[in-house]
């Protein structure tokens, strides 16, 4: 048993550096991937921006908001998984090719976008360094408790992140065309996240529903325990709920993906 | 030059068929089409509960705005949406098979893979635009230049893509990413364009003109701007997007090397 789970670990580890490889591979597509947030994040800068200028009051102040935008764009790029691999291995049957790996299907898809991300945050943390005296106050939380919270934070956001991929790439298995899924996807991530707006600035009518939702889960929630904009007393029912969503979608993907699979037929089976 | 006609009405009919072929798929992507208007009309939501005017333009103002955005969109992605696949298509050489059709290859290729999520964003622009004209008490010029609008985004929009998705002949493989850009550029060219620094509104004027076809359309009917200024910017940035679309398609096909040879 030991011995199976330390060579599921192993695996895991190859399979995250493979996929680093290969994403370092195309530093251009990389390069222009991040412009392509970065065009994302300065349109809701400017957005925010204009909000204000109009004179218009906002619940927090403009520093504190241009903070929370620059730290949710941050989390918003590092958690934006390459699950689109495995959406096209569905469509294209290549699926049939991860099956017959010594690991299980989400084990593997897991390490890959994990990788990613963890390439991704190398990327953010070298732009937070060369921004960091441009953006007025930009500090985040320093003492260690919270420290820790937000850590723990930051691995069940990647968590959430993922199920939430996993859940919604499993709908290639009735599609021919898995662009409806992701616009779906998409549009819920962008408008619930908090990527856009911190929940705290949704109108009353929007609200229940961002709550509700556990996308707020991927940014808004590490991005205020980041940045010390939690109630006292919050954090521990934060974490609560990030884990509960995370491993609770965590293992309904794995239930769909398990139905699924027995009901697959792989060309040439 | 009616029998090349019936050859793209005969592909598109059979591409758009192929895509309505699996239930399932249908229902999603129209569900995905409606979610993709939604998003930013619950953010615009967002923005609205602290400011009632944005850059001086009301609630339905921005509908219009917004409708003929998802409008133009829509209409590409029914007709014209096979750009997005060109890179793919350069990499692994089924390009090859366009060459050997007895028709003009770029509105062939465009036509070629319609999407079901565009019958959503059509239908939700011009719900956005009959209720932004409803509210608007808007007259006869508004529902008549609706179409002319219209064909003006999709002629600036499909152009820009085809534009850059053809360095895809140039730098194999990163064709994709330099539309993708783009479409998250045209997010930004979906609010009037007055609220941005000068040289970004002027960038989304002129290259490319990605708010021609709806801001100063928008400036005419709205904010008492000129009539030259809201129907003839937009045709003549359809013109040069159309022209140039043709122009770099052209050079990328005459650089383009078949797996073949």
């Amino acid at each position: 048993m030991l011995a199976e789970l330390r060579a599921q670990l192993r695996a895991g580890g190859m399979l995250f550096a493979r996929s680093t490889q290969r994403r370092l591979a195309y530093p251009v597509g990389a390069l222009i991937d991040l412009a392509s947030f970065v065009a994302i994040f300065g349109l809701t800068l400017l957005l925010w921006r204009a909000v204000v200028s109009q004179g218009n009051s906002l619940p927090m102040a403009w520093s504190e908001l241009l903070r929370y935008l620059c730290v949710a764009f941050g989390l918003g790029y590092a958690l934006e998984f390459g699950i689109y691999p495995f959406q096209q291995s569905i469509r294209t049957g290549g699926i049939a090719i991860d099956l017959l790996r010594p690991v299980p299907v989400t084990w593997l898809h897991l390490c890959n976008c994990l990788s990613w991300g963890a390439l991704q945050a190398v990327y953010v943390a070298i732009a937070a360094g060369l921004l960091w005296h441009w953006i007025p106050d930009l500090r985040v939380v320093t003492d260690l408790p919270t420290v820790l919270a937000l850590l723990v934070s930051l691995c069940l956001a990647a968590l959430l992140q993922f199920s939430i991929f996993f859940l919604f790439a499993q709908g290639s298995f009735i599609t021919q065309f898995g662009y409806g899924i992701l616009y779906t996807r998409l549009s819920l991530h962008q408008v619930f996240s908090g990527a856009f707006a911190p929940v705290a600035l949704f109108p009353e009518s929007l609200k229940p529903w961002a709550l509700a939702l556990p996308f707020r889960h991927v940014i808004d929630t590490p991005a205020r325990i980041a940045l010390g904009m939690t109630a006292p007393g919050e954090i521990p029912i934060l974490l609560a709920q990030q884990a509960a969503w995370g491993l609770g979608l965590f293992l309904l993907g794995q239930l769909i993906f398990d139905h699924f699979l027995g009901k697959a037929q792989i060309q040439g089976g | 030059m009616r029998d090349e006609l019936m050859i793209y009405v005969t592909a598109f009919k059979a591409s758009l068929l192929a895509r309505m072929e699996y239930r399932g798929d249908l229902l999603l992507s129209l569900l995905g089409g409606v979610c993709f208007q939604l998003g930013p009309l619950l953010a615009y939501g967002v923005l609205r509960a602290h400011a009632p005017q944005l850059g001086g333009w009301n609630g339905e103002e921005m509908l219009f705005l917004f409708g003929m955005w998802a409008l133009c969109l829509g209409l590409s992605e029914l007709f014209f949406n096979n750009i997005w696949d060109f890179s793919d298509q350069v990499l692994d050489g089924s390009l090859d098979r366009l060459l050997v059709y007895p028709v003009r290859s770029l509105p062939f290729y465009l036509l070629c893979s319609p999407t079901i999520h565009a019958f959503a964003n059509i239908t939700m622009g011009l719900s956005m635009l009959g209720y932004a004209g409803h509210a608007l008490g808007l007259g006869a010029a508004y529902w008549a230049l609706i179409p002319v609008w219209a064909a003006c985004g999709v002629a600036i929009y499909t152009g820009t893509l085809v534009i850059l998705g053809s360095t895809a002949v140039l730098m194999p493989g990163r064709g994709l990413d330099l539309l993708w850009l783009l479409a998250q550029v045209n997010w930004a060219a979906r609010y009037p364009l007055n609220i941005y620094p000068a040289f970004l509104r002027v960038a989304l004027l002129v290259v490319p003109p990605l708010g021609a076809y709806h801001y100063l359309p928008g400036l005419w009917l709205f904010k008492g701007g000129s009539l030259a200024l809201g129907l003839g910017a937009p045709i003549a940035a359809a013109l040069a997007c159309g022209i140039g679309a043709n122009f770099c398609w052209n050079l990328a096909l005459n650089r383009y090397e078949s797996t073949g040879s």
